[in-house]
């Protein structure tokens, strides 16, 4: 029996009823569409958390207070609020790592909310409170004005240098150069702006305020400790190196004996950029697989209605299966015959769910794009995931078409041209 | 050359408990170009004989030979090639698919067959449309059917792939006699052609056409006879008498 012929009867069998086909495949059209949407998404917002990552620079390299959980492994979300309320990491912790040769700059950071106030304005803007490396590190550039020196840093300066947004929106067309705003009560002299540069490590830089880092921890934090240390390795080959240096130093410095290097023992973590791209990855590889396991049981749903849909057809088709036998048809050939139609099922069913799969997490990526805010969440679905939907189609088809396929070819062709 | 040799052919039904012997031990020979008659009340046989003969049932005991050959050193794939080369079958109820046009109805054992060039398909179907009379209804559906044409189509379906053996099922049960004598006059013609036909039925009239007759009762043959050329009813002028 040629292979055309089985395809043209199976479709004819599934064109005669298409309502019920219809609604057979709504299952594995629902399935489908979920993985494809799962996938999407998660795909999406792994690619967004990364590209945040990415814009950091190869070469930077993250030390944050509080010591390395296995337990908690990658949920860096929530070890991200943990940590900035511990207090193990200062300023000069980064002084001293400044002197180590294999780091190329060094920033302490801290980050803050309050409200600004100028003229009539009073709003509440993040602040992050740095030094001067921090700019290289991070990659940003004054276009008007002057950065934050070393001098502002050790006379606890009280300056500022605006986001570009920021600066807009206080200041409008004028020059905010030498201008004063209300930071927390304290009067702050503009002495720069900032370029454009969108969101980097999650926070809108453009809508920030930069002051010195000393001038953050007394005036506006009273806090000695610092939320993050960022540091520049000399060369991306030099990274892993540099990382292993910082601990020795951080190690020595905060009088921890660890020397096997377990990092649970210490009480900082050293992290390069690509070592936080692999945790995230982690993390959303650990979401999609469990997306895919909600898609999956919406399939094994949908396969059971395509078994019992099949052996309703098989019944109601006995006559036919015996005159098919009774005119030479093997009993493969009928097996065949019923298998393709299942499998036609499924796949005419992937198909939709491909495509309303993909329509729906278009649409789901322009909402999170224009009603989320998140302008650089794309729209991404990747070719393997449609190849994979629609093997899983063939493959639901087949596992829970053969059962009904084979009673159908088991039929006695006597018995069954005698059915009524 | 005897094309069918049926030597104490028996078949039971049921388990051990309620046993039912649809055949006690039947035998016969059947040649070439014959066009034999099997009759008998209902429920003496005649159907599961036919089953047997057909390749669609397997004897309980006994002997059935076709072109020499024992059924039972056949597997089953083998009885399906048998069905769709040698035998050609026309059900009582002519069990065409519905929803399906006369063309792939006429066509369905061919989809089975090794003929697989659809050119010559096409021709083949083209002439057992012929051959019954129904070329100008190949695009017909069957509910758009007279039943003496479904009647038609159900032969054309069993002669497409000139099976050595045409089994007909009581083809003119549900037809008015007009109808019935039309296929009856067909068969005869496929008989005159030198197509075998093994025809049962329980109308004496229709039994009639035929060149012999098997009588069957309750599992054994009664009967035997040849029926002489001046007896059969297709000979006077087609008019059925009964």
């Amino acid at each position: 029996m040629k292979i055309s012929d089985s395809i043209k009867i199976s479709f004819r069998a599934v064109a005669a009823n298409k309502l019920r086909s219809g609604l057979t495949a709504l299952g594995v059209i629902i399935g489908i569409a979920s993985v494809i949407i799962m996938i999407a998404l998660g795909e999406g917002a792994q690619n967004l958390i990364i590209g945040q990552i990415a814009s950091m620079g190869s070469t930077t390299i993250f030390i944050e207070p509080g010591a390395f959980d296995p337990k908690k492994g990658g949920d860096i979300m929530q070890s991200a609020m943990e940590e900035m309320s511990l207090k193990t990491l200062t300023y000069d912790d980064a002084l001293a790592l400044e002197k180590d040769p294999l780091v190329e700059a060094v920033s302490a950071i801290v980050f803050g909310v309050d409200r600004i106030v100028y003229k009539n304005i009073d709003k509440k803007v993040s602040f992050m409170g740095g030094m001067p490396a921090s700019r290289e590190i991070l990659d940003i550039h004054t276009i008007k004005g002057r950065d934050i020196t070393n001098d502002d840093l050790k006379s606890n300066a009280k300056v500022a240098v605006l986001g570009y947004k920021l600066a807009q929106d206080l200041f409008g067309e004028e020059n905010p150069i030498g201008e004063t705003i209300r930071i927390k009560k304290t009067n702050f002299k503009v002495i720069g702006v900032l370029e454009e540069q969108g969101t980097q490590m999650f926070m809108n830089l453009d809508e920030n305020i930069f002051i010195p880092l000393t001038t953050a921890q007394r005036m506006l934090l009273g806090t000695n400790s610092v939320n993050w240390i960022l540091a520049k390795a000399r060369s991306e080959e030099a990274v892993d190196e540099t990382v292993e240096s910082i601990r020795l130093v951080l190690r020595e410095r905060h009088h921890l004996y660890n020397p096997e290097g377990d990092l649970s023992k210490d009480d900082f973590k050293v992290m390069s950029q690509k070592e936080t791209a692999r945790m995230v990855s982690t993390v959303t590889s650990v979401l999609t697989l469990f997306l895919a396991l909600v898609a999956a049981i919406a399939l094994l749903v949908g396969g059971i209605g395509i078994m019992n849909i099949m052996f309703v057809s098989v019944t109601e088709r006995t006559r036919e299966i015996g005159l098919r036998k009774a005119v030479g048809a093997k009993s493969k050939d009928i097996l065949e015959q019923f298998l393709i139609e299942a499998v036609i099922l499924t796949v005419l069913g992937g198909f939709l769910g491909i495509v309303s799969g993909i329509f729906l997490s278009f649409i789901g990526v322009l909402a999170l794009q224009k009603i989320g805010g998140l302008e650089d969440w794309r729209f991404f679905v990747p070719y393997q995931t449609v190849v994979l939907a629609f093997g899983i189609c063939v493959a639901v088809g087949l596992i829970f078409g053969i059962y009904p396929a084979r009673k159908a070819s088991r039929l006695d062709p006597i018995q069954a041209l005698r059915y009524e | 050359m005897n094309l069918i040799e049926v030597k104490n052919l028996k078949k039971e039904y049921g388990n051990h408990e309620a046993k039912t012997q649809a055949l006690r031990g039947i035998s016969f020979d059947i040649s070439e170009g014959e066009f034999v008659a099997i009759m008998g009340p209902s429920g003496c046989g005649k159907s599961t004989l036919m089953h047997i003969m057909g390749f669609l049932d397997r004897p309980t005991s006994g002997v059935y030979k076709f072109k020499g050959k024992s059924i039972e050193e056949l597997t089953d794939d083998q009885l399906a090639e048998i069905r769709n080369r040698e035998i050609g079958f026309v059900f009582q109820f002519f069990n065409l698919l519905p929803r399906t046009t006369v063309f792939e109805n006429i066509r369905l054992p061919l989809v089975y067959s090794k003929i697989s060039s659809a050119k010559k398909q096409r021709e083949l179907v083209g002439s057992a449309a012929k051959a019954v009379g129904l070329e100008h209804r190949l695009w017909y559906f069957p509910n758009q059917l007279s039943g003496g044409e479904q009647a038609r189509v159900a032969i054309a379906r069993a002669i497409v792939l000139f099976p050595a053996i045409i089994f007909a099922d009581e083809p003119t049960g549900n037809l008015d006699s007009k109808s019935g004598q039309r296929i009856m006059d067909i068969f005869q013609k496929l008989n005159n052609e030198g197509h075998t036909i093994i025809l049962v039925t329980h109308e004496t009239y229709t039994a009639r056409h035929a060149k012999r007759i098997i009588r069957l009762k309750d599992g054994l043959v009664v009967s035997d006879q040849k029926v002489a050329d001046g007896d059969r009813v297709w000979a006077k002028d087609g008019e059925l008498k009964k």
